[in-house]
């Protein structure tokens, strides 16, 4: 599979042999990866289309060792790619061939859990279930569940503003995080926010939020956390038609309640992930939609009727109220399970990531019915519904030649779809290597080159994940000015060709 | 209902041509937050007249509205259909503009219960000082494509460049609010309002202020009806209803105990919600005055003591101190805003060179 990282130019100036004996001066030898064989699981991430091996994995403790790391990188030219547990969907963490991986697994330690400010102080590497494991003794839990929360680290949740199922009600990684230590490219140590809710000055706490390892190392993080709520339901609800379960999802939210979590499956999804955990999903219908609402006793009563009779009123033809904790979690597990599940559908399946305003669900189900016809690829589709975050899985087989390359090509168009229907091209996954060609579609050229301006002022040198997130302009004119940019029709600007 | 964007491209483009100074100004009621260098030529970038609500979608809790909208008619439209701006901003005056609202940064009681001005905010449409108009974000819930520039404009204060519109996260009001007073010692206010966050009781303020307690919840009328029941049974006797206005008097200082700033220095002091054992001794000397508000975690306030040492004590404890409104005593003498580590300095001063390489926007700000 031919790269699609964009080239900078970066050039090292120093030969392999050379940088890994520096870090020998003061990193033990098991912190230092060289070989070819144990450099392989560093070649990619959940991206696994994508795969490259570095120069070097390093594999720090201490912020010091981190700080003399980049010193060096700096002063060679080195390019580093940070990675936390390598779940990245987009090629984020992909290794670049010029430069080294910067592990933080050795970051693992829950440094402080604060119980009355709600606030937990954890180092990067720690992974994101481990934080609700950890507070769970005092009651409390961090709200953001990617599905990936087993294995993935809270630092590369604050490096893509990972969402979950939940962030419909709690927000994303940026709504629930306080403050950041982070090591910028020139080896200076960052405070950025504090326990105090606010600080003054621009809010950098949000633009390393998402920043994809492109603007600095998060080594620790403060990060938010909640009450476990007295109590917590959840109901499916089934439908004969996608498209009514969508419009079902905006009539929940129009009529005012906020569910925890408000998820979409169709068809194909229910089918592998019943195969998969056994949830009990119906699968005779065309859609569900699990509906969980969280409170207070009262509330959670009244609410969860309240969302029963409009799902009803909706179109549901049958609805399920989840009767204990055990059936609550199986609901969930066939949601969290359904990449796996539809992993065994396929010999390979291609995970996107589009964002739509909820109410053009329908139509979006429908450009993406249509592609698959025409692409003759099958896709399954699971959403974040009450977000408008779609995830289309498409499957294909990469050993039949030239079906990766289909199923990109169709991938991007779907993605090209949600922005001409007022959403975006990646809700949770970022940009990675993977959406750089869509990046040109979603953003104009003044508008990219201001994010390019943006990582001057942190990494002079664009040594941080150079060519990932962010396309060069003349890569989006090479691409040709044939997409549609909010709405607008094609213009060519092409004066930095 | 009109559009700007076209004469404000002009007057930036003029202002770069000719290497001149513009001030950004929307409906003047919070101009006392910036001290303005009376040594610098400035000319005034209005957004009066860019108003109007672009989009509103109450059923997608979205609404997309020019920066020049009053802030007024934004809540206005907003609980026409129910809902509401859940930071619950401040007007300190009816001119307030919503892009005063976001360039600011400054939300109300309501902040630690359900958020802050940029937790909301989903997308904005930026003129830079290259006169360039770039959109980020969107009117959608989630966006990571790219950096996230939408944010980065909120309490930027115009340094980085004019807010044209913003598109903003709204929520459904509460099916119903009550508020109470409770007599009691500030150490218990700290006490109750982790005990009651802890028991998920449905808080939307909480304040501090002249031996008495101050709270509002929000919730279903069936649940507020319960939590009253059990308040009332504790503190019988202390209890006292009070009228929802009391909020909208501390949000936009309206409250007899904001009269002193006009001679007198009001400080705003961010810290950690829950900081009960120096709350007396390091920031409420008996000779000064404060409003605790946000739960804790904010506190207005009036001292002798000097802001130096005030900054000390508030940074032990990860916290901030600012001087809100100024009487000309402190802006001679030091920094309006609690100064910044250096690094940090160094780095928002790159980042605004980024947006406005000529400092259109804030070649005129002192500090
Ligand atoms: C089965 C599966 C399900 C998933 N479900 C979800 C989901 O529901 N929601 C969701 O949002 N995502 C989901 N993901 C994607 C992925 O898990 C998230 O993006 C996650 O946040 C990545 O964390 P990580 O530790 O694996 O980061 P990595 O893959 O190691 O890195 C991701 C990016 O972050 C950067 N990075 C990592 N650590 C640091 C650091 N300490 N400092 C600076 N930069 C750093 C890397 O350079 C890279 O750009 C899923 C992935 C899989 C495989």
């Amino acid at each position: 599979m031919s790269l699609k990282v964009d080239s900078w130019g970066i050039e090292p100036q120093i030969k392999k042999s050379e940088l890994a004996k520096l870090f020998a001066e003061f990193l033990p030898g098991n912190a230092i990866v060289s070989e070819e064989e144990e450099l392989r699981p560093y070649e990619c991430d959940g991206l696994s289309a994508y795969r490259q091996l570095p120069m070097l994995v390093v594999i720090p403790d201490t912020i010091e060792q981190v700080q003399k790391i980049v010193k060096i990188c700096s002063k060679y030219r080195v390019p580093v790619v940070s990675r936390g547990a390598g779940t990245s969907l987009s090629g984020g963490s992909l290794p670049l061939t010029n430069g080294i991986v910067l592990s933080l697994a050795k970051f693992n330690q829950v440094l402080e859990i604060d119980t009355n400010n709600r606030c937990a102080k954890v180092q990067a590497g720690v992974r994101n279930l481990a934080i609700s494991q950890a507070a769970s003794e005092y009651g409390l839990y961090y709200a953001p569940d990617p599905s990936s929360q087993i294995a993935c680290s809270i630092g590369g949740n604050v490096a893509e503003n990972a969402g979950g199922v939940h962030c419909l009600k709690y927000g994303l990684t940026v709504h629930n995080i306080l403050a950041l230590t982070i090591v910028t490219m020139d080896g200076e140590i960052l405070e950025v926010g504090g326990k105090a809710l606010e600080t003054p000055g621009l809010d950098l706490l949000a633009i390393f939020t998402g920043s994809e390892g492109m603007l600095g190392i998060v080594i620790d993080v403060t990060v938010k956390l909640l009450v476990v709520p007295e109590k917590t339901k959840v109901l499916m609800a089934s439908f004969n038609d996608v498209a009514l379960a969508g419009e079902a999802v905006s009539q929940v939210i129009a009529q005012g309640i906020i569910p925890a979590g408000l998820e979409l499956m169709d068809k194909a999804a229910i089918k592998a992930a019943e195969d998969f955990v056994h949830a009990g999903y119906p699968l005779e219908v065309e859609a569900i939609l699990l509906c969980e609402v969280d409170g207070s006793s009262v509330d959670v009563e009244a609410q969860i009727n309240k969302a029963s009779d409009i799902l009803k009123q909706s179109g549901a033809v049958d609805i399920q109220l989840a009767k204990d904790e055990q059936q609550r979690q199986l609901f969930w597990a066939g949601r969290k399970g359904a990449f796996p599940a539809v992993g065994r559908l396929s010999p390979d399946y291609y995970c996107m990531d589009g964002t739509i305003p909820r109410y053009k669900l329908g139509d979006i189900l429908k450009r993406i019915q249509d592609l698959s016809d025409q692409y003759q690829l099958q896709v399954v589709n699971v959403f974040h519904a009450g977000d408008g975050n779609l995830h289309p899985l498409i499957l294909y087989d990469a050993n039949n030649e030239g079906e990766l390359a289909q199923t990109e090509e169709m991938g991007g168009k779907i993605l090209t779809a949600c922005v001409e229907l007022g959403g975006t091209i990646t809700g949770e996954h970022g940009v990675g290597v993977e959406k750089l060609d869509q990046m040109c579609v979603q953003y104009s050229d003044a508008e990219r080159d201001q994010f390019l301006a943006l990582k001057i002022a942190f990494d002079p040198n664009n040594l941080l994940n150079p060519g990932k997130g962010i396309p060069q302009l003349h890569r989006c004119a090479e691409l040709g000015a044939l997409h549609v940019h909010h709405g607008q029709l094609p213009h060519p600007e092409l004066e930095r060709f | 209902m009109t559009d700007l964007n076209k004469q404000f491209i002009e007057q930036i483009t003029q202002a770069k041509e000719q290497n001149t100074s513009l001030h950004i100004c929307g409906g003047n009621s919070k101009s006392f937050l910036v001290d303005i260098d009376k040594a610098q030529e400035v000319d005034e970038l209005s957004t009066e007249g860019h108003s109007g609500i672009i989009n509103y979608l109450p059923s997608e809790l979205t609404i997309t509205v020019r920066s020049g909208t009053p802030l007024i008619e934004v809540q206005q439209a907003l609980a026409d259909k129910g809902q509401m701006l859940p930071f619950e901003p401040p007007m300190y005056d009816e001119k307030s503009t919503i892009g005063g609202v976001i360039a600011s940064g400054l939300s109300g009681a309501r902040r630690p219960f359900s958020g802050s001005v940029r937790d909301f905010v989903l997308g904005t449409e930026v003129i830079n000082g290259k006169a360039e108009l770039l959109r980020f974000g969107g009117e959608v819930m989630k966006n990571v494509a790219g950096y996230d520039v939408s944010r980065l404009m909120v309490g930027a204060q115009g340094r980085l460049g004019l807010i044209s519109s913003v598109s903003l996260k709204v929520l459904p009001v509460s099916e119903k609010e009550q508020s109470i007073a409770i007599e009691m010692a500030s150490e218990q206010f700290f006490d109750t309002v982790q005990q009651w966050m802890q028991q998920s009781y449905p808080l939307s303020a909480a304040v501090y202020y002249g031996e008495k307690a101050y709270f509002r919840f929000s919730a279903s009328e069936s649940f507020i009806e319960q939590i009253i029941k059990n308040i009332s049974s504790k503190f019988s006797g202390l209890l006292s209803p009070v009228d929802n206005q009391f909020w909208s008097q501390i949000n936009n200082q309206t409250h007899d105990f904001f009269k002193d700033a006009s001679n007198r220095n009001l400080l705003k002091v961010l810290l950690p919600m829950y900081l009960k054992e120096v709350f007396s001794k390091e920031f409420a000397p008996k000779e000064a005055m404060q409003i605790i508000d946000w739960g804790g975690a904010c506190r207005w306030l009036y001292t002798v003591q000097s802001i130096e040492s005030i900054r000390q004590h508030a940074e032990i404890f990860e916290g901030t101190a600012q001087v809100f409104r100024d009487n000309g005593q402190y802006s001679s003498s030091c920094v309006r805003e609690h100064p910044r580590a250096n690094a940090i300095a160094q780095l928002e001063m790159r980042i605004q060179q980024q947006f406005d390489p000529q400092k259109i926007f804030n070649r005129h700000y002192a500090n």
